[in-house]
């Protein structure tokens, strides 16, 4: 049965531009896969994308907001929000609930998966614009290497986390959501202060 | 005795009043809509991510 995608439909130009970002994200990570280092890490023969990945990540995002929306409603009946925090959660949940990409060997699936869902998470970090301020022109000139490994290691650790997570709990969107928010904040301390 | 109540901080009114606020300076109704006119995912993004993700897969470097 052919799928239709309605969460996604639903969105109308909001949803079409939402899907060609992630379109670019795939795309670009799919490209990635091809260079040698790449395949050396992950012992990788071939990365394929599954059908309709793009659309099967958004409609997923899509219909997770629902749920996790509900759980937002305020008691007063004020219209609920969702930050650039909350999307980025969003989307990397809806990743490893997609698992767009299929490999060779199933050992590395979910790891491979993960690294594309921190990929498009920062992507999505850098690419907004915050008054004049995007994250993509921050430096960190004056990191040392400790704090440099350091917040690698927050990432590994993060991306370790996405290979257990299996579903759109709601505890996951929002807990998952800080954990972006604080790393913003921290990125933003680092280039302001020093 | 201390009293505990009048300290209590009521957060979720706080946060709630400060994101209208905010939403309301910056003429955003809602996230989506927000990443709608402010997320720019345009070609220098990717191409700077490529070289950073690249970097932090292979080393210790940082993907932003």
């Amino acid at each position: 049965m052919a799928e239709n995608f309605s969460y996604l439909l639903d969105k109308g130009e909001k949803g079409a531009k939402r899907l060609e970002e992630v379109i670019r994200l795939v795309e670009s990570f799919h490209g990635l896969s091809q260079n040698p280092n790449f395949k050396k890490k992950f012992d990788l023969h071939s990365l394929t994308i599954v059908e309709n990945a793009s659309q099967k990540i958004c409609d997923t995002y899509y219909k997770n907001l629902v749920s996790n929306k509900a759980v937002m409603e305020s008691k007063n009946g004020e219209a609920t929000r969702v930050n650039r925090y909350k999307i980025i959660s969003g989307i990397e949940l809806a990743i490893c609930e997609v698992q767009p990409f299929v490999l060779n060997n199933d050992t590395n699936l979910r790891i491979i998966n993960s690294y594309f869902a921190v990929f498009a998470a920062i992507g999505f970090l850098l690419a907004w614009e915050d008054g004049t301020d995007y994250l993509i022109d921050y430096a960190f000139p004056n990191l040392n290497p400790s704090e440099q490994q350091e917040i690698h290691r927050l990432l590994i650790e993060h991306i370790d986390w996405l290979c257990l997570v299996n579903s759109n709990y709601n505890l996951h969107y929002f807990s998952n959501a800080q954990t972006w928010w604080a790393l913003r904040m921290l990125l933003k301390e680092l280039n302001e202060i020093r | 005795m201390t009293n505990t109540k009048s300290r209590l901080f009521d957060e979720e009114a706080f946060m709630r009043n400060t994101s209208y606020r905010v939403s309301q300076k910056r003429g955003i109704v809602n996230g989506e809509d927000d990443a709608f006119e402010k997320l720019n995912l345009d070609v220098r993004v990717i191409k700077h991510l490529e070289g950073r993700f690249l970097n932090f897969l292979t080393g210790n470097s940082l993907p932003f």
